[in-house]
C-alpha cells in the first residue's frame, strides 16, 4: 500500500438482519490521505458498511479500528467528534433550519459538550464567519439564508458535504454524492473532493458512476451480496472477471 | 386589584410557565408529550409533602421540589430515547395516568382526599398579599421566558432543533440525541415543577384530579395554538385558552370541548400556530 499509515481498519465485519447476512466477513483497511471507492450492485451492503463505520449500526461481528483505536462500541456522535464525517445517499438536511444553521449545527460539536459553552449564543459573527468559509468552499455561500428543504437536490448534496466538513473530519464518507446530478455539478463536486483530499482528508466514496470512481480513487473495493469480491487499483478491479460478471455487466474501458 | 382578577392572572401566569416548559420539550427538541401535567403534579406534590409532612421551610422545600421534579423528569424522559412520535405520545399519556394514579391511591400522598394546609409564602412572619404573590408569579414567568430564550439561541438549543428535524443526521453530525433529549426533559420538567410549587402554595390544597390527562391536553393546546418552538406563541396560547372561557362565561363548562376543537382546527389551518412560520399573527407582525 502506498499509504502505509492506516487510518481506518475494517476487520472481519459481519452484519446480520434476521436471516439476511447484509455483510459477511468484510475486511480491508484505508491509508491516511487515500481516496477509496466502494462499488457493487444495489443491495450489496455498501450503505450498511457506511452505517457500521459511522456508528449508525453496530456490527454483529468484527470490529472497526480508527487511528489504532477500537471504536466498534462508540455511538455515531462520538465518532463524529473523533473526526468521522458522513453524508447520506438520500439527503437528510435539518429541514426547518437555514443552510447556515445546518452547518452551524455540526460546527457546534466544539461547544456542545462543555457546560460552559453549551449555553452560549451560537449565532455570533465569529462562528458564522468560520461556517461561511466552509459554505464558500462547497459553493453554498450565496444560499446560506435559505431554508434547507427548499434547495434543489444538487445543493442539498453540497449541504451534506458542508455539514460533514463542519465536524472537522479526518475521514469523510460520501454516500452516492454524485448521483442525480448534472454533468457540471458532478465536475464541481469531483474538484471539491480533490481539494479536500489535498487538505489531508481521507475520503471514502460509494458510487455507481464508474468514470468518477476511476478518476478519483486510488483503490476500489467491490462487494456483492455482502462479500468482498475484489480490492485493488481501479484498473485491476474493472478487469476482474468476477467484478464484470457481478456488477459491470461488460468489460469497462 | 380584585381577588377574582388576581386569582385569574395568577392562574394565567402558572399556565404560561407550564406551556413554555412543555414548549422546550415539544417545540425545541420535538419530543411529543401528552403527559406534561404529570411533571406539574410532581412539583406540586413534592412541595406539599415536604412542607406539610416534614415541615421543611418554604424556600428549601421549593428548591428540593424542583430538584426532585428535574430528576423524575429525566427518568420519565428515558422512553423518548426508545420510542418516538405516536408511540411516545401514547407512552406519555400512560405516564400521566400512572403519576396521577400513584398520587390518588397512596395514603402517603393524601390519597383521594389530597393534601391540604400547604403553606402560603410569608414575609417577616406574615403571609404576603395576593397581589405580592401575583408579582412573584410574574417574576417567575419572566425568568421562564429568559431561560426559554437563552436555551433557544444557545448551542444546546441548536442541537435540540437539529434533533427535532432529523435525529439520525444530528447523531452523525456529532449531536448526542440522548444528552440533548434528556436536557430538554430536564429543563422542561424543572420549570413545570416551579409551576407546581406556585400552584400548590397558592391553592393551599391539591388533589390528584387537578393534574389529569385533559390538563395535559390543554397545556399542549396552548403550545400548538400559539406556535411550538416560538416563545411568544406559548405565552399567547396560555393567555388565550385561560382567558377566553373566563370572559365568555357561557362556554366555560365546555372549555375542554373548545380546546379540542381549537386543536383540531389549528392542525388543519395553522399547523405552526398563530406565531409560527406562516401563522396569521406572525405574518401580521412581520408586515407592520
Amino acid at each position: 500500500m502506498e499509504h502505509d499509515k492506516k487510518i481506518l481498519e475494517v476487520c472481519n465485519i459481519t452484519k446480520q438482519f434476521g436471516g439476511l447476512k447484509a455483510l459477511n466477513g468484510i475486511d480491508f483497511s484505508i491509508g491516511d490521505g487515500e481516496i477509496f471507492g466502494i462499488v457493487g450492485p444495489n443491495g450489496a451492503g455498501k450503505t450498511t458498511l457506511f452505517n457500521i463505520i459511522s456508528g449508525v449500526l453496530k456490527p454483529t461481528n468484527g470490529s472497526i479500528i480508527y487511528k489504532h483505536k477500537n471504536i466498534t462500541k462508540l455511538g455515531a456522535y462520538k465518532r463524529a467528534r473523533l473526526g468521522i464525517g458522513r453524508t447520506f445517499q438520500v439527503v437528510r438536511p435539518f429541514a426547518h433550519l437555514s443552510v447556515e444553521e445546518n452547518v452551524l449545527a455540526a460546527y457546534g460539536i466544539r461547544f456542545y459538550y462543555n457546560p460552559l459553552t453549551s449555553f452560549l449564543k451560537y449565532n455570533t459573527d465569529k462562528h458564522k464567519k468560520n461556517v461561511d468559509d466552509i459554505l464558500k468552499m462547497v459553493g453554498l455561500y450565496e444560499l446560506k439564508d435559505r431554508v434547507s428543504n427548499e434547495l434543489p437536490l444538487g445543493f442539498q448534496r453540497r449541504l451534506e458535504i458542508a455539514r460533514a466538513l463542519a465536524v472537522n473530519p479526518k475521514i469523510i464518507l460520501l454516500d452516492e454524492s454524485f448521483s442525480g446530478l448534472s454533468f457540471s455539478e458532478i465536475e464541481s463536486i469531483k474538484k471539491l473532493v480533490v481539494d479536500l483530499n489535498k487538505r489531508g482528508i481521507t475520503i471514502i466514496i460509494i458510487e455507481h458512476n464508474m468514470p468518477v470512481i476511476m478518476e478519483l480513487c486510488q483503490r476500489v473495493l467491490v462487494i456483492n451480496y455482502g462479500k468482498k469480491i475484489a480490492l485493488g487499483s481501479p484498473e485491476d478491479v474493472v478487469n476482474n472477471r468476477e467484478v464484470i460478471e457481478a456488477y459491470l455487466g461488460k468489460k469497462y474501458n | 386589584m380584585g381577588d377574582y382578577l388576581t386569582t385569574l392572572l395568577i392562574t394565567v401566569g402558572i399556565y404560561t410557565i407550564l406551556s413554555l416548559s412543555l414548549n422546550i420539550i415539544v417545540g425545541y427538541a420535538g419530543q411529543i408529550s401528552l403527559g406534561h401535567a404529570a411533571f406539574w403534579a410532581i412539583g406540586a406534590y413534592s412541595f406539599a409533602v415536604l412542607t406539610t409532612k416534614y415541615s421543611i421551610p418554604f424556600v428549601e422545600a421549593a428548591f428540593f421540589s424542583i430538584v426532585i421534579t428535574t430528576l423524575v423528569g429525566i427518568f420519565l424522559g428515558l422512553p423518548s430515547l426508545r420510542v418516538s412520535e405516536d408511540f411516545l405520545a401514547i407512552t406519555t399519556i400512560g405516564i400521566n395516568f400512572i403519576v396521577q394514579g400513584i398520587f390518588n391511591s397512596f395514603d402517603y400522598f393524601g390519597g383521594a382526599m389530597g393534601i391540604g394546609n400547604i403553606p402560603f409564602p410569608t414575609m417577616h412572619g406574615d403571609m404576603i398579599s395576593n397581589n405580592t404573590f401575583l408579582f412573584i408569579t410574574y417574576l417567575l414567568v419572566a425568568l421562564t421566558i429568559i431561560i426559554s430564550y437563552i436555551f433557544k439561541v444557545s448551542w444546546a438549543g441548536l442541537a435540540s432543533f437539529a434533533i427535532k428535524d432529523d435525529e439520525l443526521a444530528a447523531d452523525v453530525s456529532g449531536i448526542s440525541p440522548v444528552i440533548f433529549k434528556l436536557l430538554s426533559f430536564a429543563i422542561g420538567s424543572a420549570l413545570a415543577g416551579l409551576a407546581g410549587i406556585l400552584y400548590a402554595s397558592f391553592m393551599g390544597f391539591i388533589s390528584a384530579n387537578d393534574f389529569s390527562f385533559p390538563v395535559s391536553v390543554a397545556i399542549l393546546a396552548m403550545v400548538m395554538v400559539g406556535g411550538e418552538g416560538t416563545i411568544l406563541g406559548p405565552i399567547f396560547g396560555a393567555f388565550l385558552l385561560i382567558l377566553l372561557p373566563e370572559f365568555f362565561r357561557p362556554i366555560h363548562s365546555y372549555r375542554m370541548f373548545l380546546y379540542g376543537i381549537l386543536l383540531v382546527l389549528m392542525m388543519i389551518y395553522q399547523p405552526n400556530g398563530f406565531f409560527g412560520k406562516k401563522g396569521i399573527v406572525w405574518s401580521m407582525i412581520k408586515k407592520s
